[in-house]
């Protein structure tokens, strides 16, 4: 029988190889060493609460399974870590220019207005997540006493995460725009 | 100005911040901050509703799934499950096309996500179906069609998502995205069928039962992933948070003790991923809530069931599902994610014309994929394109048969929602 191509062209080692490569590269690759710092510090906080989260999960499934017992404290604890695994995910993205956004419409701008408007959209974001941690910083002041059921520790713990997401955010986007402004970066920088 | 009035202007100002390429969650949050503002509500009340939308249990599924997919793509399933696809249907007409469709199929039962699925499998699949004498548009735009069917088959992350936003049971979700998601898949492959017969594409390996059962016994493990997800959602056996640290516990078993394709550096770097990824879906979600509550205090909802009344005259249930479909599809064209950005402002409409929310749960993630392969933004499409090397519009039309495909595939599942429903309902009764 005729076949477009024989069996051992090895197409799927390839496959292999190419979706290991992309979930494994470095995205910090040719980055400053203190840009790499900061990443690296915050990459270890996201990771760590992942693996509790997993841990914690896990741990509390088995036990009810094998010995009949819960941990009361098992879902709040993890539902008190979701911000902060939230908020460190966003940095990283902002910080990493992978922020979800359109690009199809600016793209379609005039080249010499790009600058522009990426410059303003970057002053947009400072503002506006600068508005969101003071709104937080204001809420955690009003109920970040407030005492966990069952952890018995302050939900600010929890909460002050929405703080130090959005602040640190708007610092990842204010760098971002001196960097693009110092360098007369006509097209918006990489992050957005 | 009136709440409605101020509803509107922000939905506007959402809108125009995404054309100036303003991120998702800044303009997410710079609309729900001008709806407060409009309406007199205090600014704590953002960070207040988002806690409680960051605050529903299966939301904690979302990384853990994400993390799931991210060690089993990391620990080399895709070679695995690309050879197992050939071996069952690489020895029919346009051999290559169908593997594509199925590999994709299998891929989406492990990760969840089409774009992984995309950028990884297709950057070799497109170069390759080039090779052996397919034409570059149409390899495009089959990788690009076929990775759309990874969100219908469970774990799936638009359904979790869809599950956190409305409530409804994920592990009813997950089994009533099964059936669409393999029809989905199967016609896509009549599509290549037909143009194979028409174009003489030929097969790409001949059929060999050992073959099937070599590949297939080194595929068996990975299938193991969806099974303990959706076996132990509907058995009852784990809550969506505890099938994600379980489907976890069994991707890093698979990767690091079967496979043994993982160091601890690369571990590192999939668990960051999965933060990364996670982090800003999880954002989005909390400010969806926000963005909810703003336009519900604002009579959105009430002012939508008007508006669908008048547009659709006739009275009729399937018309107006229609409507809310259509609408949900011209959305996704230009919003990704599309599920708890639109979904909020529609939810209490859904709930006042007595909507299924389980059938629309199936509908909506439909609506995603199709938004992923139309323009403006089809994303699937653009990466596909690049990959290839084709132009977009080349590509656009290639893919017009999958796009009809799915497009009739949507009406049918509108009209006849048994093919979402029926299977939740036969397994969780």
């Amino acid at each position: 029988m005729t076949t477009s191509a024989d069996q051992g062209d090895d197409l799927a080692g390839k496959i292999e190889a190419a979706t290991r490569k992309i979930e494994l590269q470095d995205p910090d690759e040719g980055l400053p060493l203190l840009g790499r710092v900061i990443n690296h510090i915050v990459e270890i906080m996201g990771v760590t609460v992942l693996c509790s989260i997993v841990l914690v999960v896990f741990v509390n499934a088995v036990s009810r399974y094998t010995i009949g017992y819960s941990f009361v404290w098992a879902e709040e604890s993890v539902q008190m870590a979701i911000p902060w695994l939230a908020m460190t995910g966003v940095f990283l993205s902002v910080r990493r220019g992978t922020m979800i956004r359109v690009d199809f419409f600016f793209e379609k701008i005039p080249l010499r207005f790009q600058g522009l408007v990426a410059k303003l959209g970057y002053v947009v974001n400072i503002g506006v997540l600068l508005g969101m941690a003071w709104a937080s910083l204001d809420f955690v002041m009003q109920f970040g006493g407030d005492v966990a059921l069952y952890m018995e520790i302050p939900v600010g713990w929890s909460t002050s995460a929405l703080v130090w997401g959005a602040a640190g955010a708007a610092m990842a986007y204010t760098a971002e725009l001196h960097a693009t402004w110092r360098n007369r970066d006509t097209t918006g920088g990489t992050v957005s | 100005m009136t709440p409605l009035m101020g509803a509107a202007l922000a939905i506007c100002l959402l809108c125009g911040l995404l054309v100036l390429r303003v991120p998702m969650i800044v303009s997410i949050t710079a609309a729900v901050f001008f709806n407060y503002y409009s309406s007199g509500a205090w600014a704590i009340t953002l960070p207040q509703t988002m806690m409680s939308g960051l605050g529903r249990f299966v939301l904690i599924a979302l990384p853990l799934f994400v993390l799931a997919g991210g060690l089993m793509n990391a620990g080399g399933i895709s070679g695995r499950l690309f050879d197992f696809a050939r071996a069952i249907v690489g020895s029919l007409r346009g051999g290559l096309a169908h593997v594509n469709v199925v590999t994709s199929m299998f891929f989406g039962g492990m990760i969840g996500s089409s774009t992984a699925d995309l950028a990884g499998t297709g950057s070799i699949v497109i170069p390759a179906m080039k090779e052996n004498k397919y034409p570059a548009d149409f390899s495009a735009a089959l990788t690009a069609s076929s990775a759309g069917i990874g969100p219908m088959i469970p774990p799936s992350s638009p359904m979790i998502l869809y599950s956190a936003v409305t409530g409804v049971s994920l592990g009813a979700l997950f089994l009533a995205g099964v059936i669409p998601g393999l029809l989905l898949g199967l016609s896509q492959m009549l599509i290549v069928a037909y143009l194979a017969r028409k174009r003489g594409w030929l097969p790409y390996a001949v059929f060999r039962l050992e073959e099937v059962w070599r590949t297939g016994k080194r595929a068996i493990l990975s299938f193991g992933l969806p099974l303990i997800i959706v076996g132990g959602l509907v058995v009852g056996l784990f809550t969506p948070s505890e099938a994600g640290a379980f489907a976890v516990m069994y991707a890093l078993f698979l990767a690091i003790l079967v496979h043994r394709s993982l160091t601890i550096r690369q571990l590192y770097r999939v668990l960051v991923n999965a933060v990364q990824l996670s982090g800003e879906l999880l954002i989005i979600v909390g400010l969806s809530f926000a963005l909810g509550a703003g336009l519900t205090n604002a009579h959105v909802p009430e002012f939508l069931v008007k508006l669908i009344d008048t547009i659709v005259i006739v009275d009729s249930d399937y018309l107006r599902l229609l409507t809310m479909v259509a609408l949900a599809i011209l959305a996704g064209m230009i919003l990704d994610p599309l599920i708890p950005v639109l979904l909020p402002i529609i939810l209490p409409t859904l709930m006042a014309f007595n909507v299924d929310l389980l059938h629309f749960g199936v509908l909506m993630v439909i609506a995603v994929v199709i938004g992923q392969v139309t323009p403006p933004m089809a994303i699937a499409l653009i990466i596909a394109g690049k990959i290839a090397n084709v132009d977009q519009i080349r590509v656009l039309r290639a893919n017009m048969p999958f796009f009809w495909g799915i497009l009739a595939f949507m009406l049918v599942a509108i009209a006849v929602p048994g093919i979402a429903t029926w299977l939740p309902e036969v397994l969780r009764d």
